[in-house]
């Protein structure tokens, strides 16, 4: 019998722009060879299109795109000095042509019709479609679905927009054939969009924000540096400055909206076993990925347990739909290991000791699956403890949690191991703060505050 | 892939709103070409011969300034007249704004603190100093011109009161002048009695008091490299950015053009936030350039830097490290700097194939 398209060769192109970015992803796969991969590129959207030809623009892109990967993508190009017939190159192998390509645009992108327009006009052989509300809630909740997480946030962050998903399981609908994530799930959304650049600068200009901040920054270079930024934003920085400039942003975000629409994050990580948080955006690249975590953790005030992944690269956009869809997808067939980052486990117990004290909270090995020695993992009170994982494919985690910490639907006793059903663990962290967590009243607490948290033992 | 960013941009064939500054009669009808030095119209207006700025002379805010005057919009003025007054210490003092000179009262500007004393009316003639067509003429709103022009994008623009400010809401059409050099913040003492009529570029870093002096020297529009938010965004008077917010750098190679384009017309372009720099009809151009988009990053190449410490900065790449995750590019202001290679633009600029020629 005669294999499906898409489980022999197949190449696939999926792009998204979002609001300043277009986020490129080649899907190639051949499961009789047993190999996978995805080429990806992120490349800086120009401000404006006014004075760009976009036909133009497209080719060059494409070209490009060509050239990078080594891996031909269009059949035809220029034909006159203006006009052009361009088609996808037909899959023939692995490097030349594709069996589809689609293009996903952010309805947040303040030039999103010329940019529909223009790959309608660039090439018919182009699916193009649009991301708006009801699209991200349908993807994400399709992937809650195929991860098999009962209480799912999907957040998206980005300078002028924060959008939060909530999907929590309705356990008196079963999932079953024929269910998709949408009849599973109950939904509740939060979404601030901050068009008025004004507005995004009144955040950091309040002592507010000061409170958030590690290092004093004087209020001239706040205000120079973030709106050299909000003018031109990138995904990543060197500055240890400005890490932690949007981190200190982040976490008085969160923190405002969590407490406006209190119910959207109320007791996530202690209704229910398994739970998830998946970020993705234009910003979560700046901050380094704790004090990330430690913004989402004291942002929405989270408690118990979850687990956690940053897509840095909008896969959730290009492919997350296909993903989803499994076997059943029209594009690719991704399994959970070509297509999920690696994930990292969060505990944050609830501690019954005395503010301030310093006490063993959780006791336990990571160790290579055919050893009995490995690691041994010291977890105190009062710290953030981060555990890097070398070795997941063949690493196994377990400990017990000491008697004065518990953690809400969780035993005593936490085992895993770190590569399991196609997901990667590649750390494990847990917040064993005191709760609340405190900031301010100015930097040089906060500088001292995280100094006492974090402990780089088991990078 | 990395973006490219042009600095200038060179388009063909782009329309050009020469805004009628007064009562205007033409030389030239619609659909005409024309050369450059030709005479396209003649316009009707009153120089400016003295300004004075009140908030800064009464010691009150510039929204106030028409709250102290103590004339009438278009009554004729003679030297020694009071134009404005202030009672201070409860009406046992007052401070008084004098007329240097005769001349009519003009309230154009009293919403920025400025009260201008005007001559007789005279005719000025319009030459351009580049060649195109006209393709609209309205009376009401100025000549619509085809010409070549060279794109400079500003990065931002003051929140000034176009309406009340200019006579185009669209356009500001002027002379372009270049004040001091790329290194120095210029003062009051280096700068000339008149700037009339002038679209400045006034240095790579400027406090507000150097624009607001400017503008008291009649100028139109004042282009600056950098300066700090908090200024900038206060400034109600009409100025644009073209690096970023705080005390950077300027590329010197922006700056060469500058220094060769001065004395050029030029319009500031509020519908897309750039300046246009006419350069005249030349069809040969627009098949000479080739418009890129994106570029591999590779050594010697002119890259800006939009990593947060060394933003606006301009340098050439000359290595890589880390993988080419990273390169190190030699700054022009002598500093190597390793910087992420997603956090650099390409510059590719379109005014080389020039040869700085007007045509």
């Amino acid at each position: 019998m005669s294999k499906l398209p898409l489980l022999s060769q197949n190449a696939y192109l999926s792009v998204f722009i979002s609001q300043k970015y277009i986020y490129a992803h080649l899907a190639y796969t051949y499961y009789d060879t047993n190999s996978s991969y995805i080429l990806k590129d992120i490349s800086r959207l120009p401000i404006s299109t006014r004075n760009i030809n976009l036909n133009e623009f497209w080719l060059d892109y494409f070209t490009n795109l060509e050239n990078k990967w080594g891996w031909e993508i269009l059949s035809a190009k220029k034909v006159s000095s203006d006009k052009f017939a361009n088609h996808l190159k037909s899959f023939e192998d692995e490097g030349v042509g594709l069996r589809g390509c689609s293009f996903k645009i952010s309805r947040d992108n303040t030039n999103s019709k010329e940019w529909i327009d223009s790959l309608r006009e660039f090439s018919l052989d182009l699916k193009v479609s649009t991301v708006n509300k009801l699209s991200e809630k349908k993807i994400f909740g399709e992937i809650a679905y195929r991860l098999g997480y009962q209480d799912c946030i999907f957040l998206n962050l980005s300078v002028q927009s924060l959008k939060m998903y909530r999907f929590e399981e309705n356990e008196s609908v079963s999932r079953g054939i024929g269910k998709v994530g949408s009849d599973v799930y109950d939904v509740s959304e939060a979404i601030y969009k901050w068009k008025d650049e004004e507005k995004i600068m009144e955040v950091v200009k309040g002592e507010k924000y000061l409170a958030f901040l590690k290092q004093y920054l004087n209020e001239n270079f706040r205000y120079n540096i973030w709106a050299n930024f909000l003018s031109k934003p990138t995904l990543y920085t060197q500055s240890a400055t400005f890490k932690d400039f949007v981190r200190a942003y982040l976490t008085l975000q969160l923190l405002s909206i969590s407490q406006i629409q209190n119910q959207i994050c109320s007791d996530f990580g202690l209704k229910k076993p398994k739970n998830l948080i998946c970020l993705t955006g234009e910003i979560i690249g700046i901050p380094e990925f704790r004090d990330l975590l430690v913004s989402i953790i004291d942002g929405f005030e989270i408690q118990g347990n979850f687990d956690f992944y940053v897509d840095y690269e909008s896969l959730i956009y290009t492919f997350g739909s296909s993903f989803s869809k499994g076997k059943n997808a029209e594009d690719v067939i991704f399994t959970k290991d070509n297509f999920l980052p690696n994930f990292t486990k969060v505990f944050i117990p609830e501690l019954e000791i005395k503010k301030g004290r310093r006490k063993l909270v959780f006791e336990g090995l990571l160790k290579e699956l055919d050893k009995e020695s490995g690691l041994n993992i010291n977890v105190m009170s009062s710290e953030f403890t981060d555990i890097k994982i070398d070795k997941a494919y063949n690493s196994i985690f377990e400990g017990r949690l000491s008697k004065s910490a518990f953690i809400e639907h969780y035993s005593k006793d936490i085992a895993f191991e770190c590569f399991a059903e196609g997901i990667t663990w590649e750390r494990v962290v847990f917040d064993c703060r005191f709760k609340p967590v405190m900031y301010g009243p100015g930097p040089r607490e906060n500088e001292n505050k995280f100094k006492s948290w974090f402990t780089d033992e088991f990078n | 892939m990395n973006l490219i960013s042009k600095s200038v941009k060179y388009i063909s064939g782009e329309e050009v709103l020469i805004p009628f500054e007064g009562r205007a009669s033409c030389h030239i009808k619609e659909g005409n070409s024309f050369k450059k030095g030709e005479e396209l119209f003649n316009i009707e207006k009153r120089k400016i011969v003295e300004t004075y700025s009140l908030s800064k002379e009464l010691e009150i805010k510039e929204e106030k300034s028409k709250d102290y005057v103590c004339r009438i919009e278009g009554e004729y003025i003679t030297k020694g007249e009071v134009i404005a007054e202030k009672l201070v210490s409860g009406g046992l003092f007052s401070k008084r704004v004098f007329s240097k000179s005769e001349g009519i009262v003009d309230f154009s500007r009293i919403d920025t603190g400025y009260v201008d004393i005007l001559a007789e009316t005279e005719v000025e003639v319009f030459k351009p100093k580049f060649s195109g067509n006209v393709v609209d003429i309205n009376l009401g709103r100025g000549m619509t011109v085809l010409s070549d022009v060279c794109i400079i994008p500003l990065f931002a623009v003051s929140s000034f009161n176009k309406k009340k400010y200019l006579t185009s809401a669209e356009v500001v059409f002027g002379e372009f002048e270049v004040l001091g050099d790329a290194e120095s913040i210029p003062s009051t003492k280096n700068l000339k009695d008149s700037y009339e009529d002038k679209i400045v570029f006034a240095g790579r870093f400027l406090y507000p008091e150097i624009i607001s002096e400017l503008f008291s020297r009649g100028a139109k529009f004042v282009l600056v490299g950098s300066m700090d938010y908090m200024h900038f965004t206060d400034l109600k008077l009409p100025a644009g950015l073209l690096t970023g917010y705080g005390n950077i750098c300027f590329d010197e190679i922006l700056f060469d053009v500058f220094q060769k384009l001065e004395g050029n017309q030029v319009c500031i372009d509020f519908n897309s936030n750039s300046m246009k720099i006419l350069v005249g009809l030349n069809n040969k151009f627009s098949e000479l350039i080739k418009q890129n988009y994106f570029k591999k990053l590779e050594v010697g190449d002119i890259v800006k830097s939009l990593e947060i410490e060394s933003f606006g900065m301009v340098g050439k790449v000359i290595s890589f490290e880390n993988g080419k995750e990273q390169a190190k590019v030699a700054m022009q202001n002598g500093s190597t700097l390793l910087i992420s290679v997603d956090n650099l633009e390409i510059c590719q600029e379109d005014f080389s194939i020039l040869g700085f020629g007007i045509y």
